[in-house]
């Protein structure tokens, strides 16, 4: 059985890749730590095994998440790693490309969204690609299927048919190569680790990745601890960040071929416009969640409940108790089906067309990538509750279910924040507290009831956010927070 | 201020977080960024560097032109 990683940035259409290349899959617990699903699916007709890994920038991790990658190579030996990337920004991707080679194991990289490349008039050498990378380059588009029959056929391989790739060796400074040379030289003498993986190994500690210096101290490799200071004080990192990318532009640039250029407009960036506006993104923002709650409420939720209930309280409730009538049951079995069970689970069943379209809207509102818009307009406010715009996705979230929210707070970097963001959640009315805000405002108010509902959101958010505060300086929280989008 | 183009003339100064994600989507020193878009109230700044569109903190930003 062969083992395919998944790995790629972020946005790279990774996820799309993996529906089409499995037919089956499954969700096989957690990664270790953290609360990301690990998903693993087999390709169709076919025993290889593709395991899809969370999207990542580099093998250096920020956030939780980030970190399962880095545990997965170091622990697991996979027969192949597809390197999904993203055609048209090759340039960031290929960062990552150079430390996953480095480690030697057979890769593949695919040129995703090449469709979207070729749009902007460029095209890249994919030759010259291989030749420099030192591994297969494969083109796809995710979404149209295009090049994926034959992707499909090479990760559908047996172990023994995979060649080898030797790893990537770029040219570091020499000091630097040094380093990596002494250091891995003692690892292989005196540790028994595999050339390879201790080159590797040796490259990403002096490149102060986290998770392999935690590694390294509880194997205890000598070798690499006691230099630490000397590779932190000679600031092999940068060097080691200048020659990657270094490299990447030269290669690109004897890559790079022009198509003729096509020149438009899309859709997608006029909408960016508007929705990003600096005085109309606000409005814009509440605009979207008032006509989310005026769906939900009074066009198509409360009316189609309304049926339901109709529908439940009326006919099936009187055929129930015909039926039951005429079957001879006792009436005390009759009365608890029909006023028990039709009655009670019928009365949280109305409901359910209310949550239905909330969930339906913020799910869609999440894979537009409007989410992403709002963390930055609603960013300036959440600064001067001490968090950052990206907090406010989790306690959008928070609105559909409280707990998925809190889930979405791990892409938060700071601990603090994660942990008062965490906190706030709560307060963000979640879709099972609608029952109760309907029956209050069913039996309060009888005009105006999708804005009643709504102020009574923004009360809850209103209050979560003077915690926000009230945490923060219970805290004492002075780290500044990461804000890149 | 908008479509102005700055280079970025420093690292210093930003935590090593954030430093290491700007790295990651390939930025430099001596990179060219095209500023899209600044928030009222020093509010976030967008920046497009190769293509790609980046919001950031103005305070990041100020320190990445080196002001």
């Amino acid at each position: 059985m062969t083992t395919v990683a998944l790995l790629g940035n972020p946005n790279t259409g990774k996820t799309t890749l993996f529906n089409e290349l499995t037919d089956k899959y499954a969700y096989v617990g957690n990664w270790t730590g953290v609360t990301v699903e690990k998903k693993v699916g087999q390709i169709k007709h076919s025993d290889t095994m593709v395991v899809d890994l969370p999207g990542i920038y580099s093998l250096n991790p920020i956030t939780k998440d980030e970190s399962v990658v880095t545990n997965y190579l170091l622990r697991s030996k996979p027969d192949l790693i597809l390197n999904v990337t993203n055609a048209s920004q090759l340039k960031r991707n290929l960062l990552l490309s150079i430390e996953v080679l480095e480690l030697g194991l057979p890769v593949i990289i695919t040129l995703n969204m090449i469709d979207d490349l070729k749009r902007t008039g460029h095209y890249y050498n994919l030759e010259t690609l291989a030749n420099a990378l030192g591994c297969p380059i494969r083109t796809t588009n995710a979404r149209s299927k295009e090049g994926l029959e034959q992707l499909k056929s090479e990760l559908v391989k047996d172990q023994a048919q995979i060649h080898e790739n030797s790893p990537l060796k770029l040219d570091y400074p020499m000091m630097v190569n040094q380093a990596i040379r002494q250091a891995t030289n003692s690892l292989v003498n005196d540790y028994k680790i595999e050339p390879q993986f201790a080159h590797w190994l040796s490259i990403q500690y002096i490149n102060c990745n986290k998770v392999v210096r935690k590694y390294a101290k509880a194997h205890d490799l000598k070798p690499l601890l006691s230099q630490r200071a000397y590779y932190d004080a000679q600031k092999f990192e940068d060097a080691i960040f200048e020659t990657r990318l270094a490299f990447i532009e030269s290669t690109l640039t004897t890559a790079t071929e022009t198509l003729e250029s096509t020149k438009h407009v899309t859709i997608t960036s006029k909408i960016d416009k508007v929705v990003t506006h600096p005085l109309l993104g606000l409005p814009v923002f509440i605009g979207v969640f008032f006509l989310m709650f005026k769906l939900s409420f009074d066009w198509i939720g409360t009316p189609l409940s309304n049926q339901l209930d109709a529908l439940l309280s009326g006919p099936i409730s009187t055929w129930a108790n015909h039926f039951l009538t005429q079957v001879g049951a006792l009436p005390m079995l009759r009365s608890l089906v029909v006023n028990g069970l039709i009655a009670g689970v019928g009365g949280v069943l109305v409901f359910m067309p209310q949550i239905f379209v909330l969930f339906a809207c913020i799910s869609i509102l999440e894979d537009s990538g409007y989410m992403a818009r709002a963390a930055l307009v609603t960013d300036r406010i959440m600064e001067l509750i001490g968090l950052n715009g990206k907090a406010f996705i989790p306690l959008i979230i928070g609105f559909g279910c409280n707990v998925t929210g809190i889930m979405a707070a791990r892409t938060i970097e700071q601990p603090k924040e994660r942990l008062i963001t965490t906190l706030i959640s709560p307060f963000m009315s979640c879709s099972a507290r609608l029952p109760i805000y309907s029956l209050f405002v069913a039996a309060l108010f009888p005009r105006h009831q999708a804005v009643i509902v709504l102020s009574i959101y923004f009360l809850g958010i209103t209050v979560g956010l003077l915690m926000a505060k009230f945490y923060h300086v219970l805290f004492h929280v002075k780290e500044n927070s990461v804000f890149i989008v | 201020m908008i479509m102005k183009q700055f280079t970025i003339h420093q690292f210093n100064g930003l935590d090593d977080s954030t430093t290491q994600r700007l790295h990651s989507l390939g930025l430099q020193t001596g990179s060219v960024l095209t500023t899209v878009r600044f928030y009222p109230f020093h509010g976030p700044v967008i920046i497009q560097v190769d293509q790609q569109r980046i919001g950031i903190r103005y305070q990041v930003f100020r320190q990445l032109i080196g002001g």
